[in-house]
């Protein structure tokens, strides 16, 4: 005789289906987590990187202040790459990542696990930025998608906000938004098309530095052992050996 | 009012004006490059940069109706209600035509002059980190030839003469303040964009290589011909600046007043390395290089002055308004030349050339040549050996061709029996001191004697040359058997020497030498490249990768076998095919870069693979005999060796260690049946 399962029931049953279900996900997850593989976020909005609750400038609008941000943080990391980076010569050859493109990373999907940030090497801008971007386009498209009551938002001011100021700043943000997205990513491309060009050799140079190190410190070491070998003649002497043969 | 003027003068005095911009970072000068290719201004307005604006407003307007550079920006605003007001008034209908057609041409152009920078940007990655320049973020030659200087033995002549630089660098001096100074004013004074830009690239190969002072060396550089004087497109490709050439001559005066300690030697080079605080007085992502070189002969000491860019990334754009000087001479030079004519351009002239032994070669690129980093890259190299070399293929030079060849270099250093001797040229200098002078002072092989100072160039190489040195002449003087010294070189000073047990320490240093020091090109294979480019244009048109290359193309007769509903839908489909087939054409030729970059990375490793592996040994070596002297135990007994003295308990010591050496009796002078109780050898 069977069981009529009640409707209480079967909600619990979908319920813990749904809890099995999520474990198994985040264990999958998990495991090709730790298999090296990138993990790629929702193309959804990151109040983190791009907050929708700062208090704006005067004549500012969010996409400026996004815009400011996403671009000054992507030059600080381009920049910082031309500078001279620490290497580590030892174990593998690797150089590590600027302070501004380690901050970056961290904030980043990919490499919000620890495991995965610590073998973040100077190499790795081009992913990081490129990921970067990505999430800077997804907040804009989110704003896009959301424009009239983000706007909205924004410009009411002790619970009132002005039906001018929203006609005016609709078409200007949509417009904003639209050319915001295809120069940022132009910008990116072109960035990445040089420093791919320059960068295929850092490999190369960043060996050939461990390299230099090396032969310095080889030389320093050889260079004691000359002075040391220029008392053979005299170690060697049986008629008297660490005797001088003339003296002044 | 008042309180207003003192905020604001406040204000001022908080941020000075500055009269020139902060030095723009990499990541804005490719952002203003999107911006300007997208016609676009920083708060994302529609705006034109010149002097696109001009040559717009210029070819847009007719003798009744003037353009600006205003009336164009409104056009791609499309702002019509500010646009369209003419004098004389503009039919509605005309206006927009107008400004529809300022839009298309301003575009056009825009997107011509963004291929031509992302073609530029693209040179520019592969090349900086080779083109030899010092002040780049990478510099491989820089670094090669330190290594090189690390590693080397002797101070003039090497065994490869042609792979290696004579080189040092200098720090320019403090007093250069006016010459730059002055190049950053003749600089800053070039107001137009593309003339600044011309004028960098111009003398990037140095002032005096332009003049055509260093013609005993190089060739001079091209003359313009009739489609690249004044008023074409190529215009400022051979302008020269006088004022530009005279502040870099300047510059090379004061630094040959530069003392130079020791002198040049012949064919030696000295590269000034510019201060931060020159760099700082001239235009953004600009630099200034010079060197010297002591070229012997009459011309002595030569060299250039030049200057360069942090990161090549504008190119020289096709000019678009006619420069004042020689196009125009009537009109007023300002800023943007608003007076000359526009250029037409789209001719396409073919690039200078000149007939060289029958054979049509590009009159441009003889300037790379010239830099000291360059010139021993294979793009200066002739094909033809130069004295000293032997060529495996001789190989005719071609038109459109790069042809490969190889060339044996014969070394030029001396050897001796054991092989080549690299410790020939040292250049020793011995201070005696206090020691009185002897007639072999000057002999190398008195180097380590006692009580004697000698100085050398501080290399890898010169050390192992003087510890080599210093083992030879020790091992002349002394006997390896402790006791009396000989008269001559490993005399047998007792008859009992040959009888000594081996020493334990003999050969412990001695590694076998690094297995190839031969170093090959890998192989090219063209042949193989194509058929990888035919199997990805197979797959890409989803076929298998062995079908015969002519079989994997589009079919564009499918449609016909299989036709749609409709005549009319089978002939749009038929028309769309092109579409379809865009999407893989594109794919393929994406790909064929990226499958070019992979060869000949590969390639790049192979080589390297191939001659780091006896470096590698070498260092393992050098490693190896340095963790070999730490190891060394002195023997506490002076005659520990000598077998005929040895007591019972040291023969059982001798005995374990013949047991370890194998040694056999008969080579320690003992009878073959007992040689414990075997009595030692008299002397």
């Amino acid at each position: 005789m069977s069981k009529r399962i009640s409707p209480t029931n079967g909600q619990w049953l979908v319920g813990l289906s749904a809890v099995a279900l999520l474990i198994v996900a985040i264990k999958v997850s998990a495991a090709s987590h730790e298999g090296g593989d990138p993990v790629l976020a929702a193309c959804s909005e990151n109040n983190i990187l791009f907050p929708k609750d700062l208090p704006l400038g005067i004549g500012q609008d969010r996409i400026d202040l996004w815009r400011d941000r996403y671009h000054g943080t992507v030059s600080a990391i381009v920049d910082a790459h031309f500078t001279p980076t620490r290497i580590q010569c030892t174990a593998d050859v690797r150089e590590l990542p600027s302070g501004s493109l380690q901050a970056l990373a961290a904030q980043l999907p990919p490499w919000e696990d620890h495991a995965t940030l610590v073998t973040l090497s100077e190499g790795d801008i081009g992913a990081v930025l490129l990921e970067y971007l990505r999430i800077y386009e997804c907040a804009l498209q989110n704003r896009a998608l959301s424009l009239a009551p983000d706007i909205a938002k924004d410009i009411t001011k002790d619970g009132r906000w002005e039906l001018g100021k929203f006609v005016t700043e609709h078409p200007k943000q949509e417009q904003k938004i639209q050319k915001e997205l295809t120069l940022a990513r132009r910008a990116l491309h072109r960035t990445l098309a040089l420093l791919g060009g320059i960068d295929r050799l850092r490999p190369l140079s960043t060996s050939l530095e461990c390299l230099q190190r090396a032969s310095l410190d080889l030389r320093n070491v050889l260079g004691l052992a000359a002075d040391t070998t220029a008392c053979l003649p005299r170690i060697w002497d049986a008629r008297g050996s660490l005797r001088d043969l003339y003296k002044p | 009012m008042r309180k207003i003027h003192i905020i604001l003068g406040t204000l001022l005095l908080l941020f000075p004006l500055s009269t020139r911009a902060a030095e723009l970072p990499l990541y804005e000068l490719m952002r203003t490059a999107a911006q300007r290719d997208l016609l676009l201004n920083d708060k994302l307005l529609e705006e034109v940069k010149e002097p696109l604006r001009t040559f717009v407003a210029k070819i847009r307007s007719t003798k009744t109706r003037t353009l600006t550079g205003e009336k164009v920006d409104e056009a791609l605003r499309k702002n019509y209600l500010r646009f369209c007001v003419f004098d004389p008034p503009i039919d509605p209908g005309k206006c927009t035509t107008l400004a529809e057609a300022i839009q298309d041409s301003a575009f056009a152009e825009a997107q011509l002059r963004a291929l031509g920078q992302d073609l530029q940007i693209i040179a520019s990655g592969y090349e900086m980190p080779v083109d030899g320049y010092p002040e780049r973020s990478m510099n491989l030659p820089t670094r090669y030839t330190s290594l090189v200087a690390l590693w080397r033995s002797g101070t003039e002549g090497t065994i490869l003469a042609q792979t290696e630089l004579p080189l040092r660098f200098k720090t320019m001096p403090d007093n250069l303040d006016g010459p730059i100074t002055a190049l950053a004013g003749t600089l800053n004074g070039l107001k137009k964009p593309d003339e600044f830009t011309a004028a960098v690239w111009r003398y990037q190969h140095g002032y005096r290589f332009i003049r055509g002072e260093r013609l005993a060396e190089f060739p001079p550089p091209p003359t313009p011909d009739s489609e690249s004087g004044p008023g074409t497109e190529r215009q400022y490709i051979f302008k020269r600046w006088e004022n530009v050439e005279t502040a870099l001559e300047a510059i090379r005066v004061a630094l040959l007043t530069v003392p130079l300690d020791p002198p040049l030697r012949k064919k030696e080079i000295v590269y000034f390395r510019v201060p931060k605080k020159y760099l700082d007085l001239l235009p953004e992502n600009v630099i200034v290089w010079a060197y010297h070189e002591n070229v012997g002969g009459d011309v002595g000491i030569s060299g250039d002055v030049g200057l360069q860019w942090k990161i090549p990334i504008e190119p020289i754009f096709p000019s678009l308004i006619s420069d004042p000087e020689g196009a125009c001479p009537g009109a007023t030079p300002g800023d943007q030349d608003q007076d000359c004519p526009g250029i037409d351009g789209g001719r396409y002239p073919p690039p200078p050339e000149k007939l060289e032994d029958g054979v049509l070669v590009p009159k441009d690129g003889v300037g790379l040549c010239t830099h000291p980093f360059a010139r021993l890259g294979y793009l200066c190299a002739p094909i033809t050996a130069p004295p000293g070399e032997k060529c495996i293929v001789e190989a005719e030079p071609e038109d459109g061709a790069i042809i490969l060849t190889r060339c044996q270099i014969e070394p030029e250093g001396s050897e001796t029996s054991a092989g080549p001797d690299v410790c020939q040229d040292i250049g020793y200098r011995l201070e005696p001191v206090g020691v009185p002078p002897i007639p072999e002072e000057e002999n190398p092989d008195y180097i380590c004697t006692p009580n004697r100072e000698t100085w050398y160039l501080n290399s890898i190489g010169n050390h192992l040359c003087y510890m080599g040195q210093c083992i030879e002449q020790s091992m002349e003087g002394h006997r390896l058997l402790s006791g009396r010294s000989p008269f001559s070189v490993q005399d047998e000073a007792f008859p009992w020497d040959s009888c000594e047990a081996r020493d334990p320490q003999f050969a412990n240093f001695l590694t076998p030498p690094p297995g190839n020091t031969v170093t090959s090109f890998p192989a090219y294979r063209p042949g193989w490249l194509i058929q990888t480019l035919d199997t990805a244009f197979c797959q890409l048109n989803g076929l298998p990768p062995q079908a015969l290359p002519t079989l994997c193309g589009f079919q564009a007769t499918r449609r016909l076998t299989l036709p749609l509903v409709t005549h009319l839908n089978t002939a749009f489909s038929l028309l769309s095919q092109s579409e379809e087939i865009a999407s893989p054409t594109q794919g393929f030729e994406r790909i064929v870069g990226g499958i070019g970059a992979r060869i000949g990375t590969d390639l790049y490793t192979r080589y390297l693979r191939r001659t780091g592996r006896p470096f590698g040994e070498i260092t393992t070596m050098a490693a190896e005999v340095l963790e070999n002297l730490t190891k060394i135990t002195f023997p506490l007994d002076m005659c520990q060796r000598n077998a005929a003295e040895s007591d019972k308990e040291e023969e059982e010591e001798e005995e374990a260690a013949e047991e370890k050496n194998a040694l056999k009796d008969h080579e320690r002078c003992l009878p073959p049946s007992s040689s414990s109780s075997a009595s030692p050898p008299l002397p």
